[in-house]
């Protein structure tokens, strides 16, 4: 058959013309007839380590719902990763891991949960989780945060806020509007209708099954302290957690019931910047009458349009129906602006901007359209003007346009000395109109969802997480049909309107796996958060997991990271290795194979410059190019 | 027709043509096919505004049901020929609002309860169909769809093709046209099937047209295959005689290999080559009914080297068969799971630990239970490696601490050195509630057949096979309207031509076999199965849609076990389910009405069903079970367990 195919090339067209006119690239290729141009990759600087396993390792428990304190496998779904640093230097200090899974579990408590564990390094720079013995006597490395006998239990942790003094809180994002809603089995869910008691009650896996009313003690909030409430009031809120004691400190009150999500506070201790994760939610700042004192705050809604000085509106958090659950509306009434999705925030300590992602959404009933046009009908909220002209771009009059969808977020920035907002990077790129092929972006930022501050030779870059939305669109590259999330690197220098050729991937991580919670612990590490199965991986990276990504303060990485991205824009390099993001890169954006060292073809690349080696083995590899030109690829 | 008869003319005059040399350039094939494709967008881009316009005119009555019901067919023919690259880039936009299955959706990434209405084509097609089409939904319908296709129009337009892309796409449309198109599941109500079919296979037609005039030779047979399965569907085009089984075994399985051929003839780059992470179809599969047709790892979400390692599946039968997993040493696996009844165990619902009582639903077979994207009737599990957990901790079932388990399976020198072979190189972890896990998974995830003497018929390897069968065969997957929910190739719920979704259904099974006094088995199903997602009332009473393969041997039947043969299986669908015989059930998802069957076509659904009978090499059980050394009354547990 390939005699035949061969005798078929010859008569018709010459190689060279198949391989300009990208059908196809052999399949094999006599690897002796390429003395070609070597190009060396040398190893990653970047090595990872898994820290944490999500459903495998071992908790240790408080006493809980009358059972004795004791072991708990821990629950799962991690997402949002807190840091305590150690200020007397006998470690590197504390990690609190989210767990967004939520279910009944009779050691760990019901809902949701958080672990936390100690950390320090050994002489090759490797993170051991230390054993300890806690004040209330558990000892162990791995522990459960006691929500349930602190501050009843709580759920769906997702973000939260790791303050720069170390200070941990965990946000109850998904917001419950009943106590049936909390109690799989006895519930009324938002938008379905009436759904009845369950018959099998012990067959509920998750939930809350403590649904009695909630009596409020926190002496610290004179207002509602000792009110009686509803059990589902006491959830969605930001939660304060002591990371060294594994146990919650307090709900905070003070700010309210919402669907709260990310946050940040100012090295100062004198603000909180928060993200609520609504379709809409407003840009909230709550401010400390005393320094890192947040039990005595002003909370404010952010609305665009007012003149600087004026652009921050105070809800009145004395009225009870604005603590339980009436911000959102209060904010629309006060005319905030309205943001699709506000998600994990981060302020660059360098400049003191706050960056946070705005996630965006699609869907047919409660599209961002649909909304912004509902709630302007009936309130003072406002549109920002970002939608407007994204609106305008794809064809609508403005965001009202009950087709107007937001399928890829971004991350926006508040500069807090001008009280600017504005679109540090868009998600995307969307073509309504036609592109050619040369045009075409390798990269895509979808539904960016975390983020946080990495600095790497003193200087600061977004470490911006995806969490894709879904898959249309472009959200996976086209022909690539497995969900796929990134992490971006973006130079917060370059963190105004910038285009996604100024974001740098990280392919040091395993294939599929997807990623959230990045923070930087020291100058060279960071911990990541692994979350959703995959198959490309085996254990533990096919589960919940914390592994460590070692290696920043290389001085390569650096180079790589600060210097390469400036390199790879030049025109008159022909190939460029860049051993951090384990890529290659060509002058030009071209079709290309990657061969073995048999000479067997392994991928095909088509319209890119460059080729992710991430997962290939050392040892010899050929590129051979449309136009015939092939390098000599050697990965140590 | 005229349309048809030209292009083949055109077609033959071509291959005349490029006989001598190549007409056009490997780049010109893809501006064809990208050329094409715009046209056809077009073409259903106005599609979709007469449609909106007609809709107006008959909530207007301006206009006549017949005429909109015209309409909505060639609408959705239109449809059929963007289909193939639409879905094939669009897939979830696609699903939800253009043409997914007339059920209410979940948005999974929405930070509360969101619910998609059944929107889009089918939606439309059933409507715009039924006695009641009420002309106000019909105008929301196609202002929905306008809303929805428009995005995509768009994006669509601007779409850069590779040839990757169109092989793939042909590819997975023809899956498309055999189990979706074919079987009715996207025209439910106008049953327009086969012209829908003849629609898909234009574009097909159109796209390798263009590869012809470049490689005249290699695509002969392709382009000669694509216009005699046309022709085919024009002669026979009867939705309810149409002969499924020989239009896969002439034509779909030919066409199915024939692409893949082309496509390695041309050297053009497979999947893999551009994204290596595992799919649910394994493209270098022959025909749909191969045995090779999945990737078992993509749906178990371990890696392949744990599934295709001997020695953790062979640790993994061990456990299978060891009661020391369970509390009192009684129950294992295979208390529940017999091998010889393809791993079920003959009971309506199987025992529990407590004599006298049982646990709360039939054993599932295993055999082929790994291809699924959720596990257990409720769907409450994602990932196979933690779906042992459910039974270790339930206490129903083993009673027993994770924990505690894997503390009790060190005491047994044995079973460290079994597990220190097959996970000494994973630390802490060498025995441990993961490698527990994982051992089970493995040994569950090699429990596949396809090679049943009907999928030995449908591949073409025998000829030999009962009428009854293909009469069956084809009453399933047409007029019984079977294989809408039980998809090909696995019969079970997971949804072609991706099979990356599974999915439950509200059928209204009775808690008695009377037919009279029907009574709704009280189990609540996926909606209490502890996922916040899943609290939605149109999960109320939902169970997954489980494999039929397999089925002769795992009476009794349903999630509560209420039948006890096939036949009374076949009754209870050809009666519509519990709202067909009367049960208040608005969420149920079988259609309410009357099948219709007559007592051969049952019989005959029967035979096809027991000919999907496939159980070897998976019987084996092992001789003994490892000991524990310091723990005599340990060791006189029996082998598989008491029960």
């Amino acid at each position: 058959m390939k005699n035949f195919l061969l005798l078929v090339a010859i008569c018709f067209f010459s190689v060279a013309a198949l391989a300009q006119s990208q059908i196809a690239f052999d399949e094999e290729i006599s690897v002796s007839d390429y003395t070609s141009q070597t190009i060396l990759m040398p190893p990653s600087p970047l090595t990872t380590q898994v820290v944490f396993v999500g459903g495998y390792d071992i908790v240790q428990t408080t006493p809980t719902y009358g059972n004795p304190a004791g072991r708990a496998i821990a629950k799962e779904w991690h997402d949002f990763i807190g840091f305590t640093p150690d200020s007397s230097g006998t470690s590197l200090g504390w990690v609190s891991v989210n767990h967004e899974m939520i279910y009944m579990d009779d050691r760990i408590g019901d809902g949701g949960g958080m672990t936390t564990f100690r950390v320090e390094k050994d002489e090759n720079g490797q993170i051991v989780v230390m054993d300890q013995t806690l004040e209330d006597g558990r000892s162990g490395q791995f522990f459960n945060v006691d929500f349930v006998n602190t501050v009843g239990e709580t759920g769906m942790n997702c973000a939260g806020i790791s303050a720069p003094n170390g200070r941990i809180w965990t946000a109850e994002e998904w917001f419950r509007s009943s106590t049936g809603s909390i109690n799989n089995g006895n519930f009324r869910s938002p938008g379905s209708s009436w759904l009845p008691q369950n018959p099998s009650p012990e067959r509920a896996f998750q939930g809350v099954r403590d649904t009695s009313d909630f009596v409020i003690n926190t002496p610290e909030f004179p207002l509602i302290d000792g009110d009686t409430i509803a059990k589902y009031d006491n959830f969605n809120y930001m939660v304060e957690i002591d990371p060294k004691q594994a146990k919650a400190i307090r709900k905070q009150y003070n700010w309210g019931r919402a669907g709260w999500e990310g946050g940040a506070i100012t090295e100062d201790g004198k603000y909180a910047y928060l993200g609520i994760d609504s379709s809409p939610g407003p840009w909230v700042r709550v401010t400390a009458a005393t320094a890192w004192d947040f039990t005595d705050v002003k909370l404010e809604v952010f609305k665009h349009d007012n003149a600087q000085g004026e652009r921050w509106i105070e809800i009145d958090m004395t009225n009870k129906d604005n603590i339980f659950g009436g911000l959102r509306d209060a904010a629309w009434e006060a005319g905030a602006t309205m943001y699709i999705r506000n998600e994990w925030v981060t302020i660059d300590p360098a400049t003191g901007i706050v960056y946070w992602t705005e996630t965006g959404r699609d869907s047919g009933s409660s599209g961002p359209g649909i909304l912004f046009s509902a709630i302007t009908a009936e309130t003072n909220a406002v549109i920002p003007p970002h939608h407007t002209a994204l609106a305008q771009e794809r064809g609508f009059a403005d965001a009202t346009d009950l087709a107007y969808q937001d399928y890829y977020g971004r991350v926006l920035y508040y500069d807090p000395a001008t009280e600017e907002v504005g679109v540090a990077i868009h998600g995307g790129p969307y073509f309504p109109n036609g592109v050619s092929e040369a045009e075409y972006p390798e990269k895509h930022l979808s539904n960016p969802d975390g983020i946080n501050v990495l600095t790497v030779g003193g200087k600061s870059f977004l470490m911006i997480q995806e969490d894709l939305n879904g898959s249309s669109f472009g959200r996976m590259p086209d022909g690539i049909s497995n969900r796929y999330c990134e992490l971006y690197l973006l130079a917060a220098d370059a963190a105004k309107d910038a285009s996604v050729e100024d974001l740098v991937r990280i392919t040091a991580i395993p294939a599929g796996a997807e990623i959230t919670g990045a923070i930087q612990i020291d100058d060279n590490t960071v911990l990541v958060n692994s979350q959703h199965p995959s198959a490309d991986n085996p254990f533990p990276y096919n589960h919940s997991l914390t592994f460590a990504i070692h290696g920043f303060a290389n001085s390569n990485v650096t180079t790589d990271l600060i210097e390469a991205p400036e390199v790879q824009k030049a025109k008159d390099l022909v190939v460029y290795p860049n051993p951090t993001t384990r890529e290659v890169f060509l002058s030009k954006t071209t079709d290309f194979a990657l061969y073995n060292s048999n000479g067997q073809r392994l991928r095909v690349y088509r319209n890119t410059n460059t080729a992710d080696l991430g997962n290939f083995q050392s040892g010899v590899y050929y590129i051979v190019t449309a136009e015939n030109v092939s390098y000599k690829i050697v990965v140590q | 027709m005229k349309k048809a008869y030209w292009i083949g003319l055109s077609l033959l005059l071509m291959i005349g043509l490029v006989a001598f040399r190549p007409v056009t350039k490997p780049s010109e094939v893809l501006d064809n096919i990208k050329n094409d494709y715009k046209v056809n967008l077009d073409d259903f881009n106005n599609q979709v505004d007469l449609l909106l316009q007609e809709a107006h005119q008959y909530q207007e009555e301006k206009i006549s049901k017949t005429n909109l019901q015209n309409r909505i067919i060639i609408t959705r023919e239109a449809y059929k020929k963007v289909e193939p690259f639409v879905e094939y880039f669009q897939i979830q936009a696609t699903t939800r609002y253009i043409n997914g299955a007339p059920l209410p959706k979940v948005d999974e990434s929405a930070p509360e309860h969101a619910v998609i209405p059944p929107l889009g084509l089918q939606t439309l097609d059933e409507t715009i169909f039924s006695d009641e089409a009420n002309a106000e939904e019909i105008v929301e319908l196609a202002e929905q769809l306008k809303r929805h296709w428009r995005d995509i129009y768009l994006y669509e337009r601007s779409r850069v093709l590779q040839h990757r892309f169109v092989f793939e796409a042909m590819r997975y449309q023809v899956i498309r046209i055999f189990t979706l198109g074919l079987t009715g599941f996207d025209t439910p109500g106008s049953v327009n099937a086969i012209p829908e079919a003849m629609a898909a296979l234009h574009t097909m037609e159109q796209s390798f047209f263009h590869y012809q005039k470049l490689v005249p030779k290699e695509t002969k047979k392709l382009a000669q295959l694509i216009s005699d399965a046309r022709t085919y569907l024009e002669d026979n085009n009867d939705f309810d005689t149409f002969d499924r089984l020989h239009f896969l075994r002439k034509y779909i399985n030919p066409l199915y290999s024939a692409i893949y051929n082309l496509q390695r003839n041309l050297q053009v780059e497979f999947v893999e080559e551009a994204d290596h992470t595992v799919k649910p179809v394994n493209y270098h599969s022959e025909h749909i009914f191969d045995e090779e047709f999945f990737h078992k790892s993509y749906f178990a979400q371990v890696a392949i080297s744990d599934l295709d390692d001997p020695k953790k599946i062979e640790l993994g039968k061990i456990l299978f068969y060891d009661p020391a997993l369970s509390r009192n040493f009684k129950m294992s696996c295979a208390s529940c799971h017999h091998p010889d009844k393809a791993f079920t165990d003959g009971l309506p619902k199987s025992k529990s630990n407590k004599p006298g009582t049982t646990t709360l639903r039939n054993a599932p077979t295993l055999v082929n239970a790994v291809y699924t994207d959720k596990y257990f009737y409720d769907l409450r599990e994602y990932d196979l490696e933690r779906q042992v957990k459910h039974v270790v901790q339930d206490s129903k079932e083993f009673n027993m601490d994770f924990l505690d388990l894997a503390d009790r399976l060190k005491e047994s020198e044995e079973y460290m050195q079994l597990f220190k072979e097959a996970y000494g190189d994973r630390d802490k972890y060498i025995i441990s509630t993961w490698s527990i896990s994982n051992a089970l998974a493995a040994y569950v995830a090699s429990l596949t057949s396809f090679n049943s003497p009907f999928d030995q018929y449908a591949r073409g390897e025998t000829d030999e096979i009962d009428a009854s069968v293909k009469r069956g065969f084809n009453l399933f997957m047409g007029k019984g309207a079977c294989g809408t929910c039980h998809f090909a190739p696995t019969f079970n719920g997971t949804v072609p031509p991706n099979y990356k979704e599974s999915e439950s259904e509200v059928l209204g099974v009775p808690i008695t076999p009377d037919t009279v006094d029907v009574v709704i088995d009280p189990d609540m199903g996926r909606m209490v199965n502890g996922r916040v997602r899943d609290e939605l009332a149109h999960f109320q009473y939902s169970f997954k849609t489980t494999t039929v393969r397999n089925i002769a041997l795992t009476a009794p039947y349903m999630h509560n076990g209420v039948y006890n043969t096939l036949e009374e299986v076949v009754d209870f669908y050809n009666r519509g389910g519990g709202a067909g015989m009367g049960m208040d059930l608005p969420h149920q998802t079988l259609p309410f009405d009357n099948l219709q069957f007559n007592q051969q076509e049952m019989g005959d659904l029967v035979s096809f069903m027991e000919a999907l009978t496939d159980t070897v090499g998976m019987t084996s059980v092992p001789k003994i079970l490892p000991k524990f050394e310091h723990h005599p009354e340990w060791n006189k547990r029996e082998l598989g367990g008491t029960y």
